[in-house]
């Protein structure tokens, strides 16, 4: 399918208002048009060979242009300089090597685009090497300077200003985008902002959902919906990645009925926003992606069909501009605002793990060092007759230790908390008290009917496979889905030149 | 009667299954929770890289108050370890902490590997060849490694 084509079916799945931002990719290729018909008229078609830049060897196709003078066959060029008085020079040179003529001539060199800072645009001229103009002549005063025609060392400087026109249009639609996103950013950033003071009210010790929060975002993790959004863009389908993902989130809270399950219609409405919230970033992210693919398509037609190898060029110009933001990563930005303030509202019972008995600290003891253990932990300890801090072995950390350090504002805070945790750690110990009991009364030979068990503790274990099983879900969705074609090619990095693949007729 | 697996060992189980340590296998019998199978394979840089070392892990009553006994089953030519496996690191000793893990005790052992210690040997002729002639020593451990330690032998 041609990418113009493509490019306007996706463009319906973004949201109407952005539309009008998005690289006009049709506009942009009548303009590559007239560029093409104004370097005809200036005699310089590509379908004379001539080329200022390498021509791509014919064999392979659209292959992405190496800078080799050597394969440079200037065979032959007819100039007409533009000046004030449209006398037309045409002037033949010899066929032969460019860095036979001049060995310190870049082809790079001929093509210049200068930014103006006046218009903030790209003005483009071609500089028009004296040779071709001038090596053939047997007067060492080349015509064109009668012409009044700019010229600098190495050559006549001609605007080329239908190329102008090209990338100033580019240029203009690049800043609308960038304004119109930046526009957008805030106000993810007031949502997001707006959200958290909501989350944290919700999952709050005091809300009576906090727990099912707890739950909703651990799943959230374990999506991973995001996760490749923290630094490789090139990653294939990572759009489509990110969208299954989520998409098979939110069929799993549906699953699991957690809207009917919430206690308080605040919490329904929070997490309403939550998932709209993602939708809105896998929106940024496709809407970048789009763009990013639309602009190297049309730079790359641009360098095809003219021959002028702009992209470079041009990836110079936008690279130096502070008010492009084209190439920053707003989905990754959002994201980071989004997760980051999603983990230090809702602590896990993971991070408050004893070293020892790895359960969470039940009255947690903190040492001289400023390691904490549970108290019953340290008590086996001091009866194995260890004096140091099992972590950092500071000596006589543990013998040191008074009731003074029971760190009960840790154990409050956990107590608030972890209720569920701590309850069900306690009742553990309790077991495991009596179970001692027992055998120190009837000795190793106990029957196990007088020995309670521990089958009461499973819940953590439940967690586990849950997650584990949640992962295998998305597992196999991810290994599903590559095979599936996608529709629009993974968004290709503004300096990856390289790919000739796509490129559209 | 079927003894009560405390649940500190249920969860390094759970870990060393799902979140292996780089080139170490740990199995728990299916019949006895606390004796593992061990496969380590021979860090890089060392004779004993290419090698697979089978060793077995037991974690004692006490444990984790009192260290794991490990001892490699694979025969091995190395100064802190004896012809019956038995080998000689503190933190199996007397400086083992209850905040060690099975995991921290295989990867200290897989250092031990990287890093003979021939003045705190356990095995003296290995300790004096590979202090007497350092060079040599080390290709008699390639050697037993090729010979004793290759995968799937």
């Amino acid at each position: 399918m041609k990418f113009n084509k493509t490019l306007e079916a996706e463009a319906t799945t973004l949201p109407a208002d952005w539309r009008p931002y998005l690289i006009n990719y049709k506009g942009l290729k009548k303009k590559i048009n007239l560029i093409v018909k104004e370097l005809a008229d200036m005699g310089l078609d590509h379908s004379r060979t001539t080329s200022f830049g390498p021509s791509p060897p014919q064999q392979t196709g659209n292959v992405a242009p190496t800078v080799t003078p050597e394969n440079i066959t200037t065979s032959l060029a007819s100039v007409q300089s533009v000046g004030t008085e449209t006398t037309t020079t045409s002037v033949q040179i010899p066929v032969g090597p460019l860095s036979e003529v001049n060995p310190d001539l870049e082809s790079r060199d001929l093509l210049v685009y200068r930014l103006n800072p006046k218009t903030n645009g790209i003005h483009s001229t071609l500089v028009v090497p004296w040779f071709i103009t001038s090596s053939t002549s047997a007067s060492p005063d080349p015509v064109t300077t009668t012409t009044g025609t700019p010229v600098c060392s190495q050559g006549t400087i001609v605007t080329l200003k239908s190329d102008t026109t090209f990338f100033d249009t580019i240029l203009r639609q690049l800043d609308e985008m960038c304004d119109f996103q930046k526009q957008g950013e805030s106000e993810f950033y007031q949502r997001v902002e707006r959200l958290m003071s909501q989350l944290g009210a919700v999952s709050s010790p005091y809300s009576k959902d906090m727990y099912l929060w707890r739950d909703i975002f651990r799943w959230y993790q374990a999506a991973e919906i995001w996760s490749h959004a923290q630094g490789d863009y090139k990653v294939a389908g990572s759009v489509e990645r990110s969208k299954r993902r989520f998409l098979l989130f939110v069929q799993y809270l549906v699953q699991r009925a957690v809207q009917q399950q919430f206690r308080t219609s605040r919490s329904a409405a929070t997490l309403v926003e939550f998932l709209n919230l993602n939708v809105e970033l896998l929106s940024v992210k496709f809407f970048r992606d789009l763009n990013q693919t639309a602009l190297v398509k049309i730079l790359k037609k641009h360098d095809k069909r003219t021959q002028l190898r702009a992209t470079l060029a041009f990836h110079n110009i936008v690279d130096h501009q502070a008010h492009m933001q084209f190439t920053t990563n707003l989905p990754n930005a959002l994201y980071s605002a989004l997760l980051g303030q999603l983990l230090t509202i809702v602590p896990q019972p993971d991070d408050y793990n004893c070293p020892l008995c790895l359960c969470i600290s039940w009255r947690p003891v903190r040492l001289a060092c400023s390691h904490v253990f549970c108290l019953r932990c340290l008590v086996k300890a001091t009866n194995e007759q260890m004096a140091d801090c099992p972590l950092c072995r500071r000596p006589g950390a543990i013998l040191e230790a008074t009731s003074r350090n029971l760190d009960t504002a840790l154990e409050n805070f956990l107590k608030l908390y972890f209720p569920r945790e701590i309850r069900r750690r306690k009742v553990q110990l309790d077991k495991e008290y009596a179970r001692m009991e027992i055998r120190a009364v009837l000795g190793s030979h106990a029957h196990p009917a007088f020995v309670p068990d521990e089958n009461e503790d499973d819940a953590d274990e439940e967690e586990m496979n849950e997650i584990q099983e949640l992962m295998k879900i998305f597992q196999t969705a991810e290994t599903t889905a590559f095979t599936r074609p996608s529709v629009i090619k993974p968004s290709p990095s503004l300096s990856s030149k390289s790919d000739n693949s796509g490129t559209p007729k | 009667m079927t003894e009560v697996l405390p649940k500190r060992i249920t969860k390094e189980i759970e870990r060393l299954m799902n979140d292996p340590a780089p080139g170490i296998k740990a199995v728990p019998f299916e019949d006895n929770l606390r004796y593992f199978d061990v496969v380590m394979a021979g860090p890089t840089q060392s004779p004993f890289q290419g090698g697979e070392f089978k060793l077995e892990l037991f974690l004692p009553g006490g444990y984790p108050m009192e260290p794991p006994k490990v001892r490699f089953l694979t025969k091995i030519y190395h100064p802190n370890i004896d012809k019956l496996g038995r080998i000689c690191l503190d933190i199996l000793k007397d400086k083992w902490s209850p905040a060690l893990q099975i995991r921290t005790v295989l990867l200290s052992i897989q250092a031990l590997l990287s890093a003979p210690n021939p003045d705190d040997p356990l095995d003296n002729n290995v300790a004096q060849h590979w202090k007497d002639n350092e060079k040599d020593a080390i290709a008699t451990a390639a050697a037993w490694t090729s010979q004793y330690a290759l995968p799937g032998k």
